[in-house]
């Protein structure tokens, strides 16, 4: 055989294994269930899919949203001022840390077709990412990571390089017969999980505070680089949330959203800038066609609310939460959707 | 950079490769350069703050080079001073580098000063062409290497594929290979060589090396701790880091020697099946060979090699391997690593010469037991190699000794995993029959090629390599192994000589 075809040959062998590997089948809750093991940060990833699928509890109001909605949205409290409110809803924090709007529109996807929700309540920091989520290729099937749009996708060929590994680790248990991921009762949290006092996985309480000059000061560096970021829109002359850099979060955007639209669920978002941070979102143009935007103002502006520069302490967390029951317009069932025309298509 | 990721293999191999050639078909130095530039970019990858400590080495170098290369032949005290003071500047660059922190601790202990330390940090692969420059300078004053053009200097020290981790290389055996009008013409035979040694090197690093590496970091770090083992911890774990080492290190030099040979150019192989080594004298014959090499041609024989007696002799044979092992790294562990296989080369030697006078051929238990006793020894000085503190060193060996009968239990060392040390001696027994039984890389290529693919530690420069008629099963193989390696390449890790 002549060296080219050899190396033809080579290519093609490696190319079908691959394949073959990343075609391997499992099953979603394995996914979640491993993603859970792999980081602490991620452990409420198992029990997310747990909730949607086997705790028949209604879910009447969603929480998506980053570790800042994490650690300031405590939906037992939430659900409970709503219902002071004569609201009989059942509230759901769905918040995973860090800002991806791939794996927002993955867990809004498992969310809304298996359950029927009421109210969406989507985070919003004050620009919207470029990078995917780390999750999302943990997560996500084979037809998600590989269907994913390609322009500025900076993770389009990591998450397929990881494929054939991540299909082979599910697969090789499962096979074995020794699946570790079978969902038990007993070791389901209930329907509600609450990173507010102590994130789950962690010693530390999360009831420290700082002062103000300090946190001032750490704002400051992220008010500096929310202005080269505005700087850099400007030079591209587009609206920020319009530019080409963030192509790839908007369309997932775009995505959960039009499906909410789809499943005639209204959508509110909520706004939780660092300390001090800016009045609204610098997108806010994006989301306003889409459903209002909150902001717990009293509570971000008071300085003992904040563990740090940009999350919530144990006493924000509950002031925001009371804030949010007392304050979130939850829809009734069947009122209508407001009529968008979306800015940037 | 790193050969086993994909901006390497996807991005800067191809762009390297089809750069060098298509440069190749219009002008030879202009293909170089391009070579030596795409070298630096592969070493500024990491840092760019080192380019210019590499740099100032290679003008430094060249420049003495130079000079050593124009005295008269009546000038030989000029010369050799220039050689004295050239290596003087390399040896205390490298020292600054690499041993100012551990100089400062050990005068601290010694004197109860407090020194505040360095915290100078390492530029990669320092040690490495360090050592191929002073190889360079020997032999420009020995008359066996010139160079007069810088361009193809800077190359011959940064060529990427021995840049950090080696083969250490000499002028003599690579840079005529640059001379010749072949090198800049693609040439498909030697490409597709070159691709299954990659392949190979691309496996053994992805897949076996980090494979076992989980069964190899906890033990130790474990020990570090204080943790008690048993036999059967410490074993596996001092067995899972041999063969984590070797296929670490050996997969690189695959890699390397299979990246040259696809631009054209032969480098020396640095393994031959070390595991399978009889005596511990024969596992440096096998064992990075380019470094043993090296230590033998420029410090046991200068040191008078055993021109002076056979006490002399084992005095040089365990000063060398101290100035090995330290060569590693700035470290006792290291030293004592080294010290060891002086000790057993010492040994050797003295057994050699009993041998010698009883007489015979070596019979086939001998020569096995010879082998399992070499192996056992090289396991027990790998121990000190690994170990980050003496104290780990010796957890580790009271565990192999059977000191902890009750030892630490396997959850509590692997971190809740279980079943980590069936895994971990089901990996071990199956690297140890792949190391002793199976072909090495160059063996495995050689029953496909009518040509040696690589140079020897000597150049045996034989025209170019051609296929005999390797069959689809092969390729189909490879294909195998080269999807088990890219599986793996999703979480690049570094190679370990990385660090030396």
């Amino acid at each position: 055989m002549s060296a080219p075809r050899f190396l033809l040959l080579i290519a093609l062998a490696t190319l079908v294994a691959l394949t073959g590997l990343s075609l391997l089948p499992q099953d979603r809750y394995q996914r979640f269930a491993e993603a859970a093991t792999e980081s602490k940060h991620y452990l409420r990833i198992k029990w997310i899919y747990e909730r949607i699928h086997f705790d028949e509890t209604p879910i009447d109001v969603a929480f998506i949203g980053t570790s800042h909605t994490q650690s300031a949205v405590d939906s037992r409290i939430v659900e409970a001022a709503l219902r002071a409110r004569g609201q009989d809803v059942h509230v759901v924090n769905f918040a995973v840390p860090h800002l991806g709007r791939d794996l927002h529109w993955l867990l809004v996807r498992e969310l809304l077709t298996s359950r029927r929700v009421r109210e969406l309540v989507v985070e919003v920091q004050d620009f919207e990412p470029r990078a995917p989520h780390p999750a999302f290729q943990r997560l996500g099937s084979v037809g998600d990571l590989v269907e994913s749009p390609l322009i500025v996708n900076t993770g389009f060929f990591d998450n397929l390089a990881r494929l054939p590994r991540r299909q082979l680790d599910l697969f090789m248990p499962a096979m074995a017969g020794r699946s570790a991921f079978v969902f038990s009762p007993r070791g389901y949290e209930g329907p509600h999980w609450d990173d507010t006092e102590r994130l789950h996985g962690f010693d530390q309480q999360r009831t420290g505070t700082h002062p103000a000059a300090y946190l001032d000061e750490q704002a400051e560096l992220l008010r500096t680089a929310l202005h080269d970021k505005e700087r850099l829109a400007g030079r591209l002359r587009l609206p920020s949330g319009c530019s080409v850099l963030k192509h790839y979060n908007r369309i997932y955007l775009d995505s959960l959203l039009n499906l909410a639209r789809e499943r005639g669920v209204h959508v509110t978002f909520l706004y939780l800038p660092f300390f001090r941070g800016p009045e609204q979102p610098l997108e806010a143009a994006l989301y306003e066609p889409y459903g209002p935007i909150v902001k717990p103002q009293g509570v971000l502006d008071d300085v003992t609310s904040w563990l740090n520069v940009d999350h919530l302490n144990v006493s924000g967390a509950r002031r925001t939460s009371q804030w949010l029951g007392d304050n979130l317009a939850v829809a009734a069932p069947g009122r209508p959707l407001p009529a968008i025309a979306a800015p940037c298509s | 950079m790193l050969f086993n990721s994909y901006i390497f293999l996807l991005g800067f191999a191809p762009v390297a490769l089809i750069g060098f050639f298509l440069l190749g078909r219009l002008n030879a130095r202009f293909a170089a350069g391009w070579l030596a530039a795409m070298s630096i970019v592969f070493y500024g990858w990491w840092n760019p703050r080192y380019v210019p400590i590499l740099l100032l080495s290679i003008a430094i170098n060249f420049l003495f080079g130079r000079l050593i290369d124009a005295c008269r032949a009546d000038q030989a005290v000029r010369r050799k001073l220039l050689l004295v003071v050239a290596v003087t500047i390399d040896l205390t660059a490298l020292a600054y580098f690499k041993y100012a922190d551990f100089l400062i601790v050990n005068l601290d202990a010694l004197t109860g000063l407090d020194l505040a330390l360095a915290h100078v940090v390492l530029p990669l692969g320092i040690s490495f062409y360090t050592f191929t420059q002073l190889a360079y300078l020997v032999d420009t004053y020995r008359n066996k290497a010139t160079e007069k053009d810088v361009l193809h200097y800077i190359l011959f020290v940064t060529y990427f594929p021995h840049l950090i981790a080696g083969p250490i290389i000499h002028h003599k055996d690579v840079m005529p290979q640059f001379a010749k009008p072949a090198t800049y013409r693609f040439d498909r035979d030697r490409f597709a060589i070159g691709m299954v040694f990659l392949i190979l090197g691309l496996f053994k690093k992805c897949f076996l090396a980090d494979g076992v590496a989980a069964y190899a970091g906890p033990v130790f770090d474990a020990a570090e701790h204080g943790q008690a083992l048993t036999a059967w911890q410490a074993w596996g774990g001092a067995l899972a880091y041999t063969f984590q080492l070797y296929f670490d290190f050996s997969g690189y030099s695959d890699m390397a020697v299979g990246l040259s040979l696809m631009l054209n150019v032969k480098l020396p192989f640095n393994f031959d099946s070390p595991y399978k080594a009889t005596s511990i004298s024969d596992f440096w014959k096998r064992w990075h060979i380019s470094l043993s090499t090296f230590l033998r041609d420029y410090v046991y024989i200068p040191l008078g090699g055993n021109r002076s007696g056979e006490g002399r002799r084992l005095r040089n044979l365990m000063l060398t391997m101290l100035i090995g092992g330290l060569w590693h790294g700035a470290g006792w562990t290291f030293v004592i690593w080294g010290g060891l296989h002086g000790l057993y080369l010492v040994i050797n030697h003295r057994w050699s010469a009993l041998r010698g006078r009883i007489g015979g051929p070596a019979g086939r238990i001998e020569v096995v037991a010879g082998s399992l006793l070499t192996f056992f020894a090289v396991v027990i000085a790998w121990v000190f190699f690994r170990a980050t503190s003496f104290q780990g060193a010796t957890t580790m060996l009271s565990g192999m000794a059977g000191l902890n009968a009750g030892g630490s239990s396997t959850a509590s060392v692997f971190a809740g995993t279980r079943d980590a040390l069936i895994q971990t001696w089901t990996w071990c027994v199956a690297l140890f029959t792949v190391t002793t039984l199976l072909p090495n890389s160059q063996q495995f290529v050689a029953r496909w090629v009518s040509d040696r693919p690589s140079i020897g530690v000597e150049v045996r420069d034989t025209g170019a390599a051609t296929w005999v008629r390797p069959g689809a099963g092969l390729a189909l193989a490879l294909g195998g192994l080269a999807a088990l390696a890219l599986m793996n390449l999703s979480r690049p890790s570094e190679f370990l000589y990385f660090n030396f």
